[in-house]
């Protein structure tokens, strides 16, 4: 085995029970399975079983960072409770080699009744600090939290953003030679999370080996060479950084699209129909979109809108336009947004035509004209606007 | 994990840990020999979370054993229970026994609660388990402490003959802890795993305190085919305890009580063994 390989995983597998009380039952079995060695079929699933991992492979070398992706229960923390060995895999083979240190519930075993302080050094123990680097390092995990005097107040008084901050500063401070971390930086004003990237890139540069899991693309890009996509407990995709991220966030684009569900308010007097606008294009093209309409009054004062939103309800962008009135019959209309520069993922655009006043509607359409952009490898820019813009340099 | 262990690799299998007892063992021993500073961390966090939110502080700690001491004197002075021996004040033959009887119940409950305490921590962190074990051991002991110095302070009041005859105590101490801790260790999977199961411990502890002379005590000459104080070892355990403080003698079973505290001890090796390999598998069932 390469000696810079400071992880490995080989064809591990995990299983677990969908319910309860077979998964007590099977606890009980198993605990007398491994004291009668009996653990031939821990490869096999038994009822209300399920693979929450399934022959999984990658490796970490020395120094390296590797991003990990995928949905809500795609087996990325059952992978980190493994490598910590907190919990053993049903087949394969785990190599680990170095110190653990896990960034993963910040403050985990802080009493509430005792100081900031105190609650240190227990952590600390828990942490792998001996007594000695605990007196050592206290200043500096006291300094970094910037808990400031609180650190003799009992936690329980903190706020839950001192309480992460001051976990984080333990954990950080343990040297761990890998470091497992687990979605815990969404906790915290922005000044600190990016104090804690700081601290991380600073453990990067020294060599340390780190896995990280989050939801936040952009921190993954930002922070790991390459990436680790799960998806149900299966590899989907192990390699580049930015080629794996490029394909999982065009997997979530195409699921959203697919599953949001829309709404649409018709009012009797127009009939909307012929929608057409592009289902897919790169960011920085033009969005086109055009429909018939067929009023079946006069319009006095029309009022049309289109908009993009996320599907999750973020107004990116909006057209308005008040027009002179519409005869009854059929009309076509057209709308042209130049130049959409906004980053990879699915959006809608809702349309909205009212009389006289933006929420007097005759039709509204919501989630329901769905279509993905593509297209951002190699840029790991944060924020949903992609504006084109240039920095010049000039020595004073 | 201290620096001694930076670069150390690990290998986890699917296999039983037991497969290779030379690796089992020595990373046990290892484990053990880290967890004595993490064990005393998590003692100190519990001891002071525990009389910081008390009025009392640690008169706290007796509380208990005075209610039990005042509900079983109020029954003997109705005449409910019989006392017939007249060179010991039936309340404090009540209030010692007790905190021996808690300290008992303590050890064999304490495994189990210690982790349900931890339990954040454990499905989180990896760090030497045997200190969860060992930070239960130090809060049984500091428990007792407490309660058997305030005793101590009130021995005037409580009858207790103070001579050198109190250090025949340890025995029946190391004993009554050893006994307790493997019952603690071998119910903890079930105990963790299965709620009801704990609920069956705690009541069959209730009855033990029923079936033992704590609050009555027992002539063994005279017991005839009786065979549960017989074979009730906590019998003798509390007979020798009575022996050894209110009239000062030398403990009449105390072959016994070494021999079978000796086994106990022997027996604590194996209830480790099932300690260790069962945290990995009850971390999975754990909420996390």
């Amino acid at each position: 085995m390469n000696k810079d390989i400071v992880l490995s995983f080989n064809q591990v597998s995990k299983k677990f029970s969908r319910n309860l009380k077979r998964s007590l039952y099977y606890g009980v079995k198993d605990l007398l399975g491994e004291i009668f060695l009996n653990d031939s079929k821990r490869g096999e699933l038994r009822p209300q079983e399920f693979w929450a991992l399934k022959n999984i492979s990658f490796d970490l070398k020395k120094g390296e960072s590797i991003g990990i992706v995928g949905h809500n229960g795609a087996g990325k923390t059952t992978t980190l409770k493994l490598i910590n060995g907190l919990i053993k895999p049903n087949t394969g083979k785990i190599f680990v080699k170095g110190k653990v240190g896990a960034l993963i519930a910040l403050g985990a075993g802080f009493n509430p009744i005792l100081t900031g302080r105190e609650n240190i050094r227990v952590a600390g123990a828990m942490l792998g600090y001996t007594s000695d680097e605990i007196k050592t390092k206290e200043q500096d995990i006291i300094d970094f939290s910037e808990v400031g005097e609180f650190i003799d107040s009992p936690v329980q008084s903190y706020s839950s953003g001192m309480m992460a901050r001051l976990g984080f500063s333990v954990a950080i401070h343990s040297d761990p030679e890998i470091l497992l971390v687990d979605e815990v930086l969404s906790v915290g004003d922005l000044n600190f999370v990016i104090k804690c990237f700081r601290k991380i890139f600073e453990y990067q540069h020294n060599g340390g080996a780190m896995l990280l899991v989050s939801h936040n693309i952009y921190n993954i890009r930002a922070n790991c060479s390459r990436a680790l996509w799960i998806e149900k407990g299966e590899l989907q995709m192990f390699g580049p950084v930015n080629e794996v991220c490029d394909a999982y966030e065009a997997s979530v684009a195409q699921q959203n699209t697919e599953g949001a569900q829309g709404e649409l308010f018709n009012d009797e007097r127009v009939h909307v129909s012929d929608v057409k606008y592009p289902l897919l294009f790169a960011s920085g093209n033009d969005l086109e979109l055009s429909f018939s309409l067929n009023s079946a009054v006069k319009i006095q004062k029309p009022i049309l809108m289109a908009a993009v939103f996320t599907l999750t309800g973020v107004n990116i962008v909006s057209s308005i336009q008040e027009m002179e009135s519409f005869d009854i019959g059929l009309h076509k209309m057209k709308l042209k947004i130049p130049n959409l520069i906004i980053s990879s993922g699915s959006y809608s655009l809702n349309l909205v035509i009212a009389d006289t006043q933006i929420n007097n509607q005759l039709y509204a359409s919501t989630n329901q004209n769905k279509f993905t952009i593509t297209g951002t490898t190699n840029e790991y820019g944060a924020g949903l606007l992609k504006l084109a813009s240039s920095w010049v340099h000039e020595k004073i | 994990m201290t620096q001694s262990l930076v670069s150390e690799a690990k290998v986890y299998l699917p296999q039983s840990v037991l497969r290779e007892p030379n690796v089992f063992f020595r990373s046990a021993l290892k484990d053990l020999g880290l967890s004595f500073h993490i064990a005393w961390a998590i003692f100190y966090r519990d001891f002071s979370a525990k009389y910081r939110q008390t009025f009392t502080g640690y008169l706290s700690a007796i509380v208990p054993v005075l209610i039990t001491t005042i509900s079983f004197v109020f029954l003997q002075k109705s005449n409910i229970i019989n006392f017939s021996e007249a060179n010991i004040d039936y309340g404090s033959f009540i209030f010692i026994n007790t905190i021996f009887w808690e300290l008992f119940s303590e050890s064999c409950l304490g495994p189990t609660r210690e982790i349900q305490n931890n339990v954040s921590s454990i499905i989180r962190l990896n760090f030497p388990r045997e200190s969860i074990f060992l930070a239960s051991f130090l809060n049984v002991m500091s428990n007792f402490i407490v309660k058997i110095l305030i005793a101590l302070v009130f021995s005037y009041f409580l009858q207790i003959k103070l001579s050198w005859n109190l250090v025949l105590l340890i025995p029946m101490l190391i004993g009554l802890l050893t006994f307790g801790f493997l019952i603690g260790l071998l119910v903890l999977p079930l105990s963790i795993l299965y709620s009801d199961f704990k609920l069956v411990v705690d009541v069959i502890l209730r009855l033990a305190f029923f079936l033992t002379p704590i609050t009555y005590q027992i002539d063994y000459a005279k017991l005839g085919h009786s065979w549960i104080p017989k074979f009730n070892i906590l019998g003798y355990y509390f007979t020798n305890i009575k022996e050894i403080i209110f009239l000062g003698q030398f403990p009449p079973n105390l072959n016994l009580i070494c021999l079978f505290s000796l086994l106990s001890f022997s027996f604590l090796f194996f209830g480790w063994i099932l300690y260790r390999i069962s945290i990995p598998i009850l971390i999975e069932r754990m909420p996390s």
